[in-house]
């Protein structure tokens, strides 16, 4: 039974060691950043738009939001994935260099939408001015 | 071998029941609101209708002796609590200004939540009005709706 | 061995405090070296923790007196089950099992896959690594389930455990609410993570959202077993008496409601986002509140409490935790800035509101009627008690309010809301309540307005849940054409989350039809019968021919054998049992329970003299009882439904005028 014991602590303590000393003695691995790929980003962003889309004429007809409500979102969320159809037509075949292609098409459509904000923005200003 | 033989808090107790006071009527459903608002005593904390015990046991012929002696729902509780302190009641009496709290406040809490709510809503309700948002322009309605078609097609895709 | 399950203990603390330092010196530095470290430190708390209470269990099933929390909860002829099950029946092997818990809970927040990217996660597994460290020093030096007992020769025999315990009801309460408080800590981290690293948006919600939602779950049936147990072991007739003990787990339980409700408002709108961080903290507080209340005797006696220096730590360390998140909290305050998006007075985001500020509300009623008693004595100097009466009359009006909105708040619409949304949604099911009031009050016997109002605004709840499924069927049906089954179908499993969801609410809405039903409807009667007399309540005619006596293992059970006869038919018989233990002073009441799903048959023995031929019975007729086990267990389908990983677990977008951006 002392034996077993006995045995049993120093495998634990052992594991113990193990667990916290190994990582710092290994050799550091190159931690990869997620990368996505270009069609997967933009699939992403189809998905949530569309789902969007979906939610907010479902919800209209389950009479859960107001006409006024509706045809708001409704445009809003539509010009959004008109956008999103445009990018994904002008999206290249996929090739070797796919990572810096994202980026930089992420980039573009992010300025693209930034620049429909500061166009919504600036004309609610131009009314209300 | 002796469990079966007798398994009572007090022989007296039940014997007293038996013969005297269980005979006699009281209001059922009197002595079962003032019991339901009365603790056992002997520190057992529970609820005194909860609870079997001979302190529980001797509280209800205390009741029920109270309430033979013609005496008001408002008087034994006073005489309860004279014999057993104010602890005896199962919720605090409105008697006195601290208990009074106890059954305010939580109320006193929701209101005044509410108004902090309602105060809050105000605000932000008054600071959305004049920023509704445009109807599309012309142009922008006739790209969206050359997108109409597919737009709906994509729209179900993902439904 | 027991120096081993010491060992392991002490190690998991020192490893604790490394692993702590370890993620703060890492997270500072960029060191990922040291960062994998203190990961690997995790994953070795977890094993060491493991295996300590692995022992602890070894030590319990196979009896070994020599350990004094062995000797104290348990003896030789206890069933194994139970032997296993006294792992929780004392302080320190319930400390030990909540950090067995956590241990686990923190090795899969830092293991996870989902989590690898999120620069938050040191600091995430340093607040759980804080509980830990907490915890394990309460073990360490204040609590060893590993103590001997220091007595030779060893005893041949232990105390044995409360008969009261020995109840499957009191073996999963204690498991299933552990799961529950400690599942809150880790949205806690998460929390208090996000606030370190100034991360303003909803990150720490989303990640949390299934640890948050299973550990309401748990929570959940963790009461509902306390509540099971009571019924059927304490034999009094009902099964929530606001004991503080039941109260400290149902004020976490109220705070963590609101606190998956309003997080997804803080979702949609990116509002709310201080109120959140306040409810995810108060109700992490309250879980360690609640286990302090329970663990440390301040309520079964302030002098027990003086003694006890388990007492003070717990105060202690929530003390530090409410300072620490609290100073956070202001400190960061300018990142929890609010979107501004109200429309409308009256719309789902404002009936949001409502539904927190009666939860946290009624848990501050609780915990206000809890510790009113010290408040007093503190103030006036005279004891006063709260019970059953105050919980009743101040809660029952809060938590009917509550089910209105809960009626209400799926239904109305997002923004604002017209008339004539109120009225397409609201009408049908207001008139079909009304009628079912007005049918109540013709059928039922007793005619008392205030159960039959609840009973009608339950009844509006369920009928608003049941048309949120017609009608999004009927919905879907003509948005894609699809046919009705296909469109149900893929209604609810492509939108899990959200019927999940409802039908967690008819879980909670059978619950309440149950509970109501049961304090307005129950019969009760205490009489004393002679052998071949009969007992009459309701529909109901027990007969009595006598009392037996059986032994059971060591133990004499005293039992009643009574026919039960319902309009004259005969249904079955119930088993009254008073148990007298060898090991126990106080017997112990087995009540006879006949359920149905329309009311219990519940006879309790009480007294009995003259060998046996004259017995004091307690008899109750409960009605729907059964039915608070059932939308328990409705409620633990509609949780795994709704959480289930996949298609439809997600969250439903941002509906917000700001062109938002998903991804």
């Amino acid at each position: 039974m002392q034996a077993v014991a006995l045995l049993l602590g120093l495998i634990l303590v052992a594991v113990t060691v193990y667990l916290i000393a190994m990582p710092l003695v290994k050799p550091e691995q190159e931690t990869q950043g997620p990368e996505w790929e270009v069609e997967e980003t933009i699939e992403r962003e189809k998905e949530s738009i569309f789902t969007t889309l979906g939610e907010i004429e479902f919800d209209y007809q389950m009479n859960k939001l107001s006409d006024e409500d509706y045809e708001q979102l409704r445009n809003q969320y539509r010009r959004h994935a008109v956008e999103v159809l445009k990018a994904e037509e002008t999206v290249p075949q996929p090739g070797p260099k796919q990572g810096a292609v994202s980026v930089d098409l992420e980039k573009e459509i992010e300025a693209e939408i930034e620049a429909e904000i500061q166009r919504l923005v600036a004309k609610q200003k131009g009314k209300k001015g | 071998m002796g469990k079966l033989k007798t398994w009572t808090v007090t022989a007296l107790l039940v014997l007293s029941l038996a013969s005297g006071v269980w005979a006699q009527q009281v209001d059922e459903a009197l002595f079962k609101k003032i019991e339901a608002n009365l603790m056992c005593t002997d520190g057992c904390g529970m609820y005194l209708a909860a609870c079997d015990n001979t302190t529980a046991q001797r509280m209800r012929q205390q009741l029920r002796e109270r309430l033979l002696a013609g005496d008001t729902e408002q008087q034994i509780y006073a005489y309860m609590i004279s014999i057993y302190g104010e602890e005896v009641m199962a919720a605090p009496p409105k008697t006195n200004f601290l208990n009074i709290t106890a059954w305010v406040l939580p109320f006193l809490g929701i209101l005044g939540g509410g108004m902090v709510i309602y105060i809050a809503v105000d605000k932000w309700v008054f600071h959305r009005q004049g920023r509704r948002a445009e109807k599309p322009d012309a142009e922008d309605a006739a790209e969206l709706a050359a997108y109409e078609e597919i737009l709906n097609a994509e729209m179900k895709k993902y439904f | 061995m027991a120096d081993i399950g010491y060992l392991a203990l002490v190690l998991a603390l020192a490893v604790s405090l490394y692993s702590t330092a370890g993620f703060l010196l890492g997270a500072r530095s960029g060191n990922q070296r040291l960062l994998e470290s203190a990961k690997g430190g995790i994953l070795a708390i977890a094993i060491l923790v493991n295996v300590s209470s692995f022992i602890l269990i070894y030590f319990l099933v196979t009896s070994d007196f020599s350990i004094k929390y062995v000797f104290q909860y348990t003896s030789i002829n206890l069933p194994t089950f139970y032997k296993f099950a006294a792992f929780w029946a004392g302080n320190a092997g319930s400390l030990l099992l909540w950090m067995w818990i956590l241990s686990i809970f923190t090795a899969l927040v830092a293991f996870s896959r989902q989590h690898r990217d999120d620069r938050s996660l040191p600091y995430v597994n340093v607040v759980l690594l804080i509980n830990s460290i907490f915890f394990l020093f309460l073990l360490v030096f204040l609590a060893n389930p590993f103590e001997r007992t220091g007595i030779y020769p060893v005893p041949t025999e232990g105390n044995g455990l409360n008969p009261l315990l020995q109840n499957p009801g009191m073996v999963f309460h204690p498991v299933t609410l552990y799961l529950g408080y400690v599942g809150f800590a880790v949205p806690f981290a998460f929390a208090m993570a996000a606030l370190i690293v100034r991360n303003a948006d909803d990150q720490w919600i989303k990640v949390t959202r299934r640890w948050s939602v299973v550990a309401w779950m748990f929570l959940t049936l963790g009461n509902l077993y306390g509540g099971q147990w009571a019924y059927v072991e304490l034999g009094w007739g009902g099964y929530w008496g606001w004991d503080p003990v039941e109260n400290a787990s149902f004020i976490p339980w109220l705070t963590g409601t609101a606190f998956i409700h309003s997080v997804m408002i803080q979702e949609r709108k990116d509002m709310l986002k201080t109120w959140n961080m306040v409810l995810i903290i108060v109700t992490y507080l309250l879980t360690i509140f609640g286990t302090f209340l329970v663990r440390s005797g301040v309520l079964t006696s302030v002098h027990a409490f003086g003694n006890s220096s388990l007492g003070t730590m717990f105060l202690v360390f929530l003390g530090l935790m409410t300072a620490a998140s609290l100073y956070l909290m202001l400190d960061r305050s300018s990142l929890l800035r609010e979107g501004r998006e109200f429309e409308s007075y009256i719309s789902r985001e404002s009936s949001f509101l409502l539904n927190n500020l009666l939860l946290v509300g009624s848990a501050f009623a609780v915990f206000w009627g809890t510790i009113f008693p010290l408040v007093s004595e503190a103030v006036r100097g005279v004891k006063v008690t709260v019970s059953v009466p105050f919980f009743n009359q101040v809660n029952a009006p809060i938590l009917l309010a509550m089910m209105f909105v809960m009626g209400v708040c799926p239904l109305i619409a997002w923004q604002r809301s017209s008339l004539k949304n109120l009225r397409n949604n609201f009408l049908w099911p207001m008139v079909l309540a009304v009628l079912f009031g007005i049918v109540l009050y013709v059928l039922l016997p007793v005619k008392r307005f205030i159960p039959i109002f609840a009973l009608a605004v339950n009844f509006f709840v369920l009928v608003t849940i049941v048309a949120e499924f017609v009608r999004g069927t009927l919905v879907r049906r003509r948005m894609t054409g699809e046919g009705i089954p296909t469109a149900f179908w893929r209604l609810v499993t492509r939108n899990r989350r959200r019927y999940g969801g409802y039908l967690v609410h008819l879980g909670i809405v059978i619950m309440a039809f149950g509970i109501i039903a049961s304090h307005a409807y129950k019969l009760e009667t205490v009489r004393t019968v002679e052998a071949g007399e009969t007992i009459t309540i309701g529909d109901y005619t027990l007969g009595f021919n006598g009392l037996r006596q059986r032994p059971e293992g060591e133990n004499t059970v005293v039992y009643a054998d009574m026919p039960v006869t319902k309009n004259g038919n005969y249904v079955g018989n119930v088993m009254p049992e008073k148990i007298f233990y060898a090991t126990w002073d106080q017997p112990s009441t087995e009540v006879g329970l006949m359920g149905g799903l329309k009311e219990d048959l519940y006879v309790i023995l009480s007294t009995w003299d003259k060998e046996g031929t004259e017995a004091t019975f307690k008899v109750n007729v409960n009605p729907l009882v059964s039915w608070i086990w059932i939308g328990g267990y409705l409620l633990v389908i509609g949780t795994i439904f709704a959480v289930w990983p996949g298609r439809g677990s997600q969250l439903g977008p941002k509906y917000t005028r700001e062109v938002s951006h998903h991804g």
